[in-house]
């Protein structure tokens, strides 16, 4: 009888098989199955971050255009950071707060460093593009933006993930635009503005995501509205084309992800790598 | 007791600074290996005597020569003339520059506010160095009538007071390089590092390695705002940098020049060479045979004849020791302390220190 060892010298050919061949192939071993309605739901963190930076573009346009005073649109910002800081705490009932440690005391100092040293800087940070040409601007700005969608940390365990790139992407582009602004007041407003849409607005989400998924849900498609209304205003075109965006991002890349996950074909077997599952280091000492 | 003296801060300073005091120790040493009583031991040492004695006569007569050429028909009077103007032209170009940068060089982007104030800056300091011209102008003539007597000395002694009038005139353009290269210095500095923080990383120091760092928010983003400042401002910095370096390297190769010149006749061994010329059995390289007459059963019969070294071995071999090395640095390590804008240090004398 064939045995499947090689040490032995047997009456059959070297490559022989016999019937018990590829018995041992296990075929998506690992698979996910993944359900259309969680999947929809974890998208939303693209669409926040895609309407995260349209809102961002249309306030400077309508601070640009002097639709907006920038008195209100520091005003209204600071409300909405204060309560933004207070639900943070209200949502998970303190725990976070807890555990880290972080008192209150830490963050008004934060914030004092914040705004003390933007505010010092606007009039340097004002003139730093000035002799740039405005096309160069915008291609700079939208670079940056770009860079920003791309390396944000959406949740995934990817290496091109890095939450600091990615939020200084978004402040070199705010700088980048706050020198085409009329006032140093103006930049002062459009970076501080800036930091809160994008710093200080995820953290909230990602904690509203895990503790209120319903809440999670409705704020999202608020603010996709609220940016559709917007960017409606400016112009109808983009309004349109970012509709389908958004749409295509949360409802048609789900579905073709689902389809696709049926054609996938990963093959395991004995021929695998082996992994180390148990913890080595008690071996290091 | 010269040297205790010497050995008192700022005057050994000075001393170490002026190139004449040093080429004046130098022809001191030589006197002082001329001078002493003991006879030299081997044929090397009584070469390098009478190399020595040899160049101290050439150059005392170059230098009476000079002299005698300087001081008629009131030549030195002139030079003084000129001295003063060509100073002043020499501030006005740099004014010019300065204006010229201060608006839009070539083309290129400069912030406007930082461009006023580096502008501003310079100009004032050379409206200081004019002033300072102006102060000293009555008594050129006579500083340099009297300084002028030392080229009796000799003609290297002539050389290296001209390349110190020259490092004098110039100091203005040394400052600016200074400031600019020390400026530029701290930019690159700040920015190599911001950009480590833009990434999110960080500089080892025990590793000597980049390294990933998870930085807080207030760092991350006061980190960014100082990284576009800097990064925008840089043009403007690099172009002063870039224009006052090329001015100073100007100077430099000029020193450089005459510095050459000096050590070529402080390191000559003319009593070599025409010892080779006159008599040049006396340096041999070798021995050549030649078969004179070759019968049988006769003694071979060779005539024997000193090969004398060719020119090219007598310099090498006879020549005196200068005290100035060339610089140490290769091409690759100048160009790379000028990109990153460290000071660059010419011509270093042996013996000092390296710090």
């Amino acid at each position: 009888r064939w045995r499947k060892v090689l040490y032995e010298r047997q009456p059959f050919p070297d490559n022989y098989v016999d019937r018990r061949f590829l018995a041992e192939l296990r075929k998506n071993v690992h698979a996910h199955r993944y359900r259309y309605g969680a999947v929809v739901f974890q998208s939303g963190a693209v669409v926040q971050q895609l309407c995260s930076v349209c809102v961002f573009a249309l306030t400077w346009r309508y601070l640009e255009l002097g639709a907006l005073s920038p008195q209100r649109l520091f005003g209204a910002a600071l409300a909405s950071s204060l309560l933004g800081y207070v639900l943070f705490d209200a949502v998970d009932g303190g725990a976070g707060r807890r555990e880290s440690g972080r008192t209150r005391w830490a963050d008004l100092k934060s914030m004092l460093v914040f705004i003390a040293f933007t505010y010092g800087f606007s009039p340097v940070l004002k003139t730093l593009t000035e002799s740039v040409s405005t096309d160069t601007v915008y291609a700079m700005s939208a670079l940056m933006l770009l860079g920003h969608l791309i390396f944000f940390d959406y949740g995934a365990n990817a290496a091109i993930v890095s939450s600091t790139l990615s939020l200084n992407m978004a402040i070199f582009a705010s700088v980048c635009l706050a020198s085409r602004l009329p006032r140093s007041l103006h930049t002062f407003v459009v970076v501080t503005f800036a930091m809160q849409i994008f710093a200080l607005w995820p953290m909230l989400q990602k904690k509203l995501k895990a503790r209120a998924p319903r809440c999670y849900i409705g704020v999202t498609v608020l603010f996709a509205l609220a940016a559709l209304v917007g960017l409606a205003t400016i112009s109808s075109v983009g309004a349109v084309l970012f509709t389908l965006l958004l749409l295509a991002i949360s409802c048609l890349c789900p579905y073709c992800l689902i389809r696709l996950q049926q054609l996938k074909d990963n093959i395991h077997g004995p021929w695998d790598e082996a992994e180390i599952k148990e913890d080595l280091s008690r071996f290091l000492m | 007791c010269l040297r205790r003296v010497l050995k008192f801060w700022p005057l050994s300073f000075l001393w170490s600074k002026l190139s004449t005091c040093e080429q004046l120790g130098h022809r001191l040493q030589h006197l002082q290996v001329i001078s002493s009583p003991k006879k030299a031991q081997n044929q090397a040492q009584l070469m390098r005597k009478a190399n020595i004695f040899v160049s101290l006569l050439v150059d005392v007569a170059l230098g009476i020569l000079l002299l005698s050429w300087l001081y008629r028909k009131n030549r030195i009077g002139h030079l003084a003339d000129t001295l003063i103007p060509a100073a002043d032209r020499v501030a006005e170009e740099l004014q010019n520059l300065l204006q010229w940068l201060m608006g839009a060089p070539a083309g290129l982007k400069m912030n406007r506010a930082l461009d006023q104030v580096l502008g501003r800056f310079f100009l004032y300091h050379i409206h200081l160095w004019i002033s300072y011209i102006h102060l000293l102008s009555p008594f050129i003539e006579m500083i340099l009538w009297y300084v002028g007597l030392s080229a009796c000395l000799g003609l290297t002694v002539a050389l290296c007071i001209l390349s110190d009038i020259i490092a004098l005139l110039t100091f203005h353009i040394y400052c600016f390089y200074v400031y600019g290269a020390r400026l530029y210095c701290f930019k690159i500095y700040g920015l190599s590092s911001l950009w480590r923080l833009f990434r999110g990383k960080k500089w080892n120091v025990l590793r000597q390695r980049v390294d990933s760092c998870s930085y807080d928010l207030d760092q991350l983003f006061i980190g960014t705002l100082l990284f576009t400042i800097l990064l925008f401002l840089l043009p403007t910095t690099a172009l002063y940098y870039l224009v006052f370096t090329l001015l100073r390297l100007l100077v430099v190769i000029v020193q450089g020049l005459i510095h050459l010149l000096v050590d070529l006749i402080d390191s000559l061994p003319l009593y070599s060479i025409v010892l080779r010329l006159c008599r040049p059995y006396t340096l041999a390289a070798g021995v050549k045979f030649r078969v004179l007459e070759q019968q049988d059963g006769k003694p071979l019969r060779l005539l024997m004849q000193i090969n004398p070294l060719s020119y090219g071995r007598v310099v090498q071999t006879y020549r005196l020791p200068t005290y100035s090395c060339y610089p140490k640095d290769s091409w690759s390590s100048l160009c790379k302390k000028l990109f990153l804008g460290e000071l660059i240090y010419p011509w270093k004398h042996k013996g000092e220190k390296q710090d």
